[in-house]
């Protein structure tokens, strides 16, 4: 990683992020409206949790990384990374859980997007570690 | 149920877009690069939502949009960058390359429902506007601007095939200007209106607007056209005719179409038309020559006492 991020480069870091964002709170919400199509409201809170940590993070890094910030150094990108990683393990926490104890509803799918939001998260922890990397979206 | 493509590279991408969607009520294609939407935008009865990711591989999404705006031909496609994207510079670069609205991911579900709506509202407008553009509003028949570019589309053809033969029917009433001084236009817009119903009833109709002619001749795949010129002039253009004697099959059956009496305001009215005929051959050297051509012949039918066809025959230019 270069150790200032600018113009593009910071624009591409910061929409980077947004992809696995992107990928965890749709895909909560995706799960709580099958936990409520499919009358199991109690696994509805646990989800919501989630859903509601994807928008923290969400919010977080729009202020961490506004879109009129003109560069990022080093020692920033360390700061928010620092700032994001206890949220992000939080959140990776509550998804192992469910996982674990299986409390979601749509079966082999909803495994499916429970697994999808586990990975996203640690696809946020790669992309704060390495700096800009990886595919644009 | 309306359609909608969701154009992105990421496979998880198009899933939660597609998920949201379809539940919503839509019909959704998706594409996973840019090459792939523009040809499911460019189908004949392609989505004409499409909600595109900015970086794909092949075409990005601004590309995507820059192609589709670049197409006059087609009906107006609403189309939404969906991207991670969100700076300024981006948000006014991709309404530059011809998108209707932007949103940045995440989006919120309900939020891109509503957008989306909104973008069905526009679709609506524009429809009403291309309709109206191209329809006369007494009888929605095509109007006078659809007949010359069906015309134009025709004359161009002859360049491709040597054997396409066409023909164009120009139909004037008979003292119609009688109708309206002693009826009243109301009465005269009523006629009008019957008359049209009559001349659509002589052909055949293959969709809303553009009406088949049946020859139950030897006319083959045909795709004729009835539009009304204005005032109480109506012309049929004849595609791909075998012979001449098709078109004045036709005017025929128009003219005996024309037999019963019409009635408007409470009162029985015997209107009978003139009818010029003109088949392309060398001496239409332009797309509106044709339509004078068969002008001039109705214009003949008309000195002749009105009420009869008359195919046009170029003027024998003495010898000197």
């Amino acid at each position: 990683m270069p150790d200032v991020l600018a113009g593009e480069p910071l624009r591409h870091f910061r929409h980077e992020l947004r992809t696995p964002l992107n990928h965890i709170i749709g895909f909560a919400g995706i799960l709580i409206d099958d936990a409520e199509e499919a009358g199991r409201g109690a696994l509805v809170a646990p989800l919501r949790e989630i859903h509601a940590g994807g928008l923290g993070l969400l919010e977080a890094m729009q202020a961490a990384l506004p879109p009129d910030m003109e560069s990022l150094d080093r020692a920033q990108l360390g700061q928010i990374a620092e700032a994001l990683r206890p949220r992000i393990e939080e959140l990776l926490g509550r998804c192992r859980s469910l996982e674990q104890t299986g409390a979601y509803a749509g079966g082999e799918e909803g495994l499916e997007h429970l697994q999808t939001i586990t990975w996203a998260l640690g696809e946020m922890t790669n992309i704060l570690t390495r700096g800009m990397t990886g595919p644009e979206s | 149920m309306t359609k909608i493509l969701v154009a992105d590279d990421d496979p998880l991408a198009r899933q939660l877009t597609g998920r949201v969607l379809t539940r919503a009520g839509y019909q959704v294609f998706t594409a996973e690069d840019g090459l792939q939407a523009l040809e499911y935008l460019t189908r004949k009865d392609g989505p004409r939502l499409a909600l595109l990711d900015w970086t794909m591989p092949g075409l990005d999404g601004p590309g995507v949009c820059r192609k589709m705006r670049a197409l006059a031909e087609q009906p107006y496609t609403y189309l939404i960058l969906l991207t991670s994207r969100e700076s300024k510079e981006d948000t006014i670069s991709g309404f530059e390359a011809g998108a209707d609205d932007y949103i940045t991911k995440p989006c919120d579900a309900e939020e891109l429902k509503a957008r989306l709506r909104a973008g069905q509202r526009i679709l609506q407008l524009q429809d009403k506007l291309y309709h109206d553009a191209r329809h006369d509003p007494l009888t929605q028949l095509p109007n006078r601007a659809w007949f010359l570019k069906k015309l134009n589309d025709c004359f161009a053809r002859t360049r491709e095939r040597h054997d396409f033969l066409y023909a164009v029917l120009f139909l004037d009433l008979d003292r119609f200007k009688c109708v309206n001084d002693t009826l009243g236009h109301s009465a005269g817009d009523e006629l009008i209106i019957a008359v049209a119903e009559r001349l659509t009833g002589c052909t055949r109709q293959d969709d809303a607007v553009a009406r088949a002619v049946d020859f139950n001749g030897p006319a083959r795949g045909s795709d004729d056209f009835l539009a009304r010129m204005g005032g109480d002039e109506f012309t049929i253009l004849l595609e791909d005719i075998g012979t001449p004697a098709d078109a004045a099959f036709v005017a025929e059956r128009i003219q005996r179409s024309m037999a019963a009496p019409f009635t408007i305001a409470g009162q029985q009215l015997e209107i009978s038309a003139s009818i010029g005929i003109a088949v392309s051959g060398p001496e239409v050297k332009k797309a509106e020559d044709i339509l004078r051509f068969a002008d001039m012949a109705m214009y003949q039918s008309k000195a002749c006492g009105g009420h009869q066809s008359r195919q046009f025959a170029e003027p024998v230019t003495p010898a000197v």
